[in-house]
């Protein structure tokens, strides 16, 4: 299987394809919510500055969010984990560079952007791991890429891999990647991929410090997997915390530094600590038409149905995530946040999607050639529908004046996936200036504005017409804008075409067996 | 297919026992309350007294019922909106209900006709799990997956709801689907005109539940056409003898209609009704929604939807009939503003599809394993109980009275008539061991109060959930849920043995064979 995996280069060619069509729908870095607003600055702070301190610039209230908090030195600090934060340096550093060339008027934009490629990259990652993680479970290449391809662009995974907004889509990749090694580990027994399983979950503890909740999914998998007798168990997990501690550690350090105690991230103590009714979120994350997986993630019906094969073929993996997903969703679903709004989709259960991808792998490979493409199609095709408007869109166009608070999730007239269609649908045939359309619904008292929108808040958006921006940096705008989308398109050619000779050499090997060489 | 075997008949009428028994138990002859069910009722009654169902004809006019809000007259004098179907159902059972009254002389002079004209729909709710279990039986499935099919129907899904409550016409409406389903299947194994005769009165029956019911002609004609044999000739003959006394029975009912309100659909066009929603919020609503989502408050139809498959490969006619079924229902009301079906319970419309679908779950059962089976038996009993049981103790109406504005809140969880009956059965099991109810919040919204809750489930408890047959209306409430755990334990106790029937029965086949052997 290795031989046949390295020699087509597939998971490259896959990785480019999807790094192409995440960069293709990337948003720029424009369109941030006020957490990623002020990790943006705080990144752009150590830069510049060394330090991780930012300067109040009105956009919170701009926005009508409250702005990020104040640390016990007076100086304002992002509520969000240092994790986010060192993510965004590398591409950040890139930008600052070539902000150095002489183009002086549009800093601010080449910084912004560079600072979000973290995610498309992230999102690519993603795809790439799923890919690789569903071979080494011994499901096939074409339907391994099936999965990957699906999971990555026509999930909820793609629009967190093209916004800058949100840091889900990193944790999702660490969780991921988490797993990924603890498989890795458990078919090779060597020490290193535990310690890199442990670094994972420790990164996503950076990034946000309720990843910490992910700790028990893991530890139950590691638990069934490991090896050792009974005895010697507790002592190997104590060894596999020991780098999760250290961000653990990072983590807590760096709020008592900040905020003056060790669990306080920043964010207030009503956010977190205020709950619901577990009925109301749980629903809302799982069934809503305005949050719910099922909406967003029509495939999770075909996972349900997977789950019972996984079940049988691989149990400590099926646990891991079920145990996931219980977790996830008993969490958010009790706290009065849970839908993570504003946003798009389920946001705090994204992670939740890749592992829940896996289970259609073994389901698939059951299913003969033709209802395999069926069924991948349809449900391609209804996540794509789920998808498209959260892509098209900028990442707070749902953001309507509905009079109700929760109870806009559960009333399909007030779902983003349906307004923003109608929203696109009234750009495409008003205009961006026509007047907003009031639609009555609820059978009388209340409407719903649907406001006419530029469609599509990429980061070539700046080409539009009526925007200003610098000739030199449109020019390169628009030579990537043409380059990326061909990029796309050809690095997914060339993915089919080398899978297609793959399976043919294949084919050929197993027809035309090598000669059997007697020994002398 | 083999037709049901002649040991299966016993079976089928204990199930028919049993569920009268449980329904009995449960409703105890409690009023019919809220408008369809009363006002129903009201009008046999009148019809049987004045020779009209002007219900302004009575001398002495129907109590003011708390609760029953809807106005009596709206259009026609005194016209109640009730369909033909319906108050011939309740008429023999109100004849005799005067009757009684004639001989004892209660205060109240309605008082012993509703609690006879109650009993209607209780009678012929308990048909439906026999019919139902005929009808597997019919269609090759053995005694057990039947008998559990049955069960899985009868306890957990909204079918008990309705069966309880003398509300609504839907359990009717089931019954008399069912009923001339059945026939068909039956006609289309023997191909004896006398069950294609029994289809024909059954749809005709049902035509005349409900303005909408002649839609349902559309599946059962199909499935006719799909099971008729060659030649054709024969088959339009066979359509004929399905389809004509329905449509007479539709003339009947639209001549009812045009008479008392002047227009041939009742109180309300169907024309300016169906589009006046929106189709996703229909759609969402009606299958998935906490306010009324089939799956929500059916879960075990789950299991058919695995089962459809199979279903559909085993017994494709019977499948077609099924979803065809489920697809008109949705196209009827999701467009339509009130598909909520007033939030009394789970999709009331769509409770006419589900024991067609049930089909389906037989399969799935027939497929696993024995543990399996007796695993997803178990679970979804349990799954099912746990979301019926409110409905059986608190009236159908109930959520309507405590909130408002109902067609939005109904869709919130916290305000689902799922999460407010269990809300209210907890409140009054609370006042049980001496705790008052809190406020209750709901998230971003609004709050009810703690009187009004209390006083909510304080009256919504004790009107169905009487048992008045054994207890004194008056009696205290520990002592009401005393015995109705006592009531519920028995039933459960009395469907386990029934479980072991099929067992028995062949054991007693066995021995008698063993017997003939040896002599």
């Amino acid at each position: 299987m290795n031989q046949g995996f390295h020699k087509p280069r597939l998971g490259l060619w896959l990785f480019i394809a999807l790094l192409a069509f995440n960069l293709w729908a990337y948003d720029g870095g424009s369109g941030r919510g006020s957490d990623g607003y002020y990790v943006y600055l705080s990144a752009l702070s150590v830069i510049e500055q060394g330090e991780m301190s930012v300067e109040e610039s009105g956009y919170s209230e701009s926005l009508g969010t409250t702005r990020t908090p104040q640390g016990v030195d007076g100086k304002l600090y992002p509520a969000s984990g240092v994790g986010w934060v060192a993510s965004l340096l590398p591409t950040l550093a890139l930008g600052k560079l070539i902000t150095l060339l002489p183009l002086a008027t549009t800093k601010a934009a080449v910084t912004s952007f560079f600072a979000g490629l973290i995610m498309p990259l992230a999102g690519a990652t993603l795809g790439f791991l799923l890919y690789a993680f569903l071979l080494r479970l011994g499901v096939g290449r074409g339907v391994s890429l099936l999965i990957a391809i699906a999971a990555s662009l026509t999930t909820p995974l793609w629009e967190y891999s093209t916004s800058a907004s949100y840091s889900e889509i990193l944790l999702s990749l660490s969780l991921f990647a988490s797993f990924y090694f603890l498989l890795r580990y458990r078919q090779s027994s060597e020490l290193h991929w535990l310690f890199l399983s442990s670094a994972a979950l420790g990164y996503s503890i950076t990034i946000k410090f309720y990843s910490l909740i992910l700790l028990i999914p893991l530890l139950i998998y590691l638990w069934l997997i490991l090896p050792h007798p009974h005895k010697k168990r507790p002592l190997w997990l104590a060894i596999y915390l020991i780098p999760f501690l250290c961000g653990v550690f990072m983590v807590m350090t760096v709020n008592l530094l900040h905020f003056g105690a060790v669990f306080n991230t920043g964010y207030s103590l009503e956010v977190q600590t205020r709950s619901i009714p577990p009925l109301v979120g749980i629903f809302g994350l799982l069934l809503s038409p305005g949050a719910g997986l099922l909406f967003y993630f029509p495939a999770s019906i075909l996972a349900t149905v997977g789950f019972v094969h996984l079940l049988r073929r691989h149990r400590a993996e099926a646990i891991f995530i079920l145990t996931t997903a219980i977790v996830l969703v008993v969490f958010f679903g009790r706290l009065w946040y849970w839908s993570g709004d504003p946003c798009y989709g389920p946001r705090y259960i994204l992670p939740l999607i890749p592992l829940a991808m896996i289970p259609i792998g073994p389901l698939l490979e059951r299913l003969r050639k033709p209802t395999r493409i069926t069924w991948v199609l349809i449900f391609s095709l209804l996540g794509l529908f789920a998808v498209l408007p959260g892509i098209l869109l900028s990442w707070n166009f749902e953001e309507r004046i509905i009079p109700a608070g929760g109870i806009k999730y559960y009333l399909p007239e007030c779902s983003p996936i349906y307004t923003g269609w109608r929203t696109v649908a009234l750009t495409a045939t008003a205009g961006v200036g026509a007047e907003p359309q009031i639609v009555t619904y609820a059978n009388g008292p209340w409407q719903l504005t649907i406001p006419p929108q530029p469609v599509g808040s990429f980061w070539y958006s700046p080409l539009y017409p009526e925007s200003e921006v610098h000739p030199s940096v449109g020019k390169a705008m628009l030579a990537f804008g043409i380059i990326i989308p061909i990029i796309a398109c050809l690095s997914m050619l060339t993915l089919v075409i080398r899978y297609r000779k793959a399976i043919g050499s294949n084919r050929h090997n197993r027809q035309h067996p090598a000669p059997k060489i007697d020994a002398p | 297919m083999p037709a049901p075997h002649k040991a299966h008949r016993p079976l089928i009428l204990s199930v028919f026992l049993l569920a009268l028994l449980g329904l009995a138990l449960l409703q105890s002859l409690s009023l019919p309350r809220w408008s369809t069910g009363f006002l129903a009722a009201q009008s046999a009654r009148t019809l049987i007294l004045t020779g009209s169902t002007d219900l302004n004809r009575m001398t002495s006019p129907p109590p003011e019922e708390e609760g029953n809000n809807l106005p009596l007259t709206r259009m026609g004098p005194g016209y109640a909106s009730v369909n033909l179907g319906h108050v011939l159902t309740m008429l023999p059972f109100a004849g005799l209900g005067e009757l009684a009254q004639s001989i004892f002389n209660h205060p109240q002079p309605d008082f012993i006709p509703l609690k006879f004209c109650s009993v209607s729909n209780l009678l012929f709710s308990a048909l439906v799990p026999a019919l139902l279990l005929a009808l597997l039986l019919a269609l090759g499935f053995t005694p057990r997956v039947s008998l559990a099919t049955t069960a899985l129907f009868s306890l957990a899904t909204i079918f008990g709801a309705f069966a309880l409550g003398s509300e609504c016409s839907e359990a009717l409406l089931a019954f008399a689907l069912l009923a001339s389903f059945y026939s068909l299947v039956r006609y289309s194994q023997n191909h004896r005109p006398g069950w294609l005769a029994l289809s024909s009165v059954s749809a005709l029956y049902l035509v005349s539940l409900k303005p909408y019911a002649p839609i349902f002609i559309i599946p059962l004609a199909v499935y006719l056409l799909l099971v008729s044999p060659p030649p054709w000739r024969r088959n339009w003959t066979d359509l004929a003898f399905l389809l004509l006394p329905s449509l007479v029975m539709s003339g009947v009912v639209f001549a009812f209609n045009y008479q008392r309100f002047g227009l041939i659909w009742g109180m309300f066009s169907p024309f300016e009704l169906w589009g006046s929603g929106n189709i996703a919020s229909g759609i969402y609503g009606l299958l998935l929604s906490p306010g009324a989502g089939l799956f929500l408050y059916s879960p075990v139809l789950l299991l058919s939807l695995l089962g459809l498959r199979r279903f559909f490969h085993l017994h494709r006619r019977e499948a077609i009939f099924a979803l065809l079924n489920l697809a008109l229902l949705l196209v009827l009301f999701s467009p339509c503003w009130f598909w909520g079906g007033d939030f009394l319970w789970g999709s009331r419309y769509l409770l006419v599809a589900i024991a067609p679908l049930m089909v389906a779950c037989a399969h799935l059962l027939k497929k696993v394993s024995r543990r399996a089976k007796y695993i997803a038996l178990v679970a979804f009993l349990t799954i099912g109980l746990v979301v019926q049981i409110p409905s059986w103790f608190i009236s159908l109406s109930a959520p309507s009275e405590l909130i408002p504005s109902y067609p939005l809140l109904a869709n919130y969880p916290e305000c689902s008539p799922l999460a407010l009956k269990w809300q209210a059965l907890g409140v009054q099991l609370g006042k049980v061991f001496g705790k008052s109810a809190g406020v209750l919040e709901i998230y971003d919204w609004s709050r009810i109060s703690r009187l009004g809750m209390e006083a909510f489930a304080g009256d919504q408890i004790l009107r169905p959930f009487t048992l008045r047959v054994l207890v004194s209306p008056t009696a205290k409430i520990e002592t009401m849920l005393a015995v109705s755990l006592v009531a519920v334990l028995l039933i459960i106790g009395v469907v386990f043995f029934a479980l072991r029937i099929p067992g028995t029965i062949r054991k007693w086949g066995d021995n008698e064979k063993r017997g003939l052997e040896g002599r």
